[in-house]
């Protein structure tokens, strides 16, 4: 990756319902961002072609996915490292225990604990957290953006030695005009 | 600089306009312009830097950093070859003064520059 730039990673992270991802170029500078529904039984093409479409319009350093070792989405997460594998483009795949490490400064994180860190980072995000989910309900679709914001983070944090801390929050204008001076 | 040629997409989702919203900021009929400003598959119009500067307080080069450099990179090669073609005559006072101006020029390019010097 280039020293003098800062790394453009895409972080893809597929659920139940579909997927959702981002952008960021270096750690606090968000680019793009979204989530799409995609019905079960086409998830693994529609992923793909999606997938296939950001990585034509950003051509990014690295694409970051989770660790999906076991269950319904395992198929579709190695279909996912193969395709990234074949445009030669890096593939990072992050686990549970690694986002926890890299948000260890929240002390013992639960996700909604990261999620709140998450807004607070990159305030872009703030009007997509979701209320506290109450037992009964099921899972918000926009926990999916800050899985996927989670991930590019925790990989952004190992790639550079940065640490993940709370801190004065930088919005995309601010980072790209520190960049531009 | 950024690493993509075009930040527009960025800053409209930013602020979390519509295509359908910026077009009509932007005083187009038509959203896919936005889309295609956005794929850079249309080139970009004084009005429209200047209302993405006057829109989101950024400078174009912030907005559109491949569109300015390209601009730049021209301009510089351009300022290069006056500058070359100015040294071969006898200077004059109006020479001199226009040699000022193309080094001053220099100076405020913003993209970074390879290492001829005007």
């Amino acid at each position: 990756m280039n020293a003098e730039r800062d790394d453009l990673v895409l972080a893809f992270y597929p659920h139940a319902r579909g997927f959702s991802y981002v952008v960021l170029e270096g750690p606090l500078s968000l680019v793009d961002w979204g989530m799409s529904d995609i019905p079960a039984k086409r998830k693994t093409p529609m992923c793909l072609r999606r997938l296939s479409f950001l990585l034509d319009q950003y051509r990014p350093d690295a694409v970051v996915i989770r660790q999906i070792s076991q269950g319904r989405l395992t198929r579709l997460s190695d279909a996912i490292t193969a395709f990234v594998k074949s445009r030669r483009i890096i593939i990072a795949v992050v686990t549970r225990d690694r986002i926890r490490e890299a948000f260890a400064y929240l002390g013992s994180p639960t996700r909604y604990a990261i999620v709140r860190a998450i807004a607070k980072q990159i305030p872009v995000l703030a009007p997509y957290v979701p209320p506290v989910r109450k037992i009964w309900n099921g899972e918000d679709r926009r926990m999916g953006l800050f899985d996927a914001a989670a991930l590019a983070l925790t990989f952004l944090a190992g790639q550079e030695s940065i640490t993940l801390m709370e801190g004065q929050p930088l919005s995309v204008s601010e980072t790209r005009a520190r960049k531009v001076r | 600089m950024g690493r993509l040629r075009n930040y527009l997409r960025t800053y409209r989702r930013q602020w979390h306009l519509t295509q359908e919203e910026l077009a009509f900021l932007f005083g187009y009929q038509d959203q896919s312009i936005i889309a295609r400003l956005e794929q850079d598959e249309r080139t970009i119009t004084l009005a429209v830097a200047h209302a993405s500067e006057l829109l989101f307080g950024v400078k174009p080069i912030e907005v559109f950093p491949a569109v300015v450099a390209g601009i730049e990179a021209d301009v510089l090669t351009r300022m290069r070859e006056m500058h070359e073609r100015l040294l071969q005559n006898k200077p004059t006072q109006r020479t001199l003064v226009k040699l000022e101006l193309l080094r001053k020029a220099e100076g405020r390019a913003i993209a970074p520059t390879d290492q001829q010097q005007v």
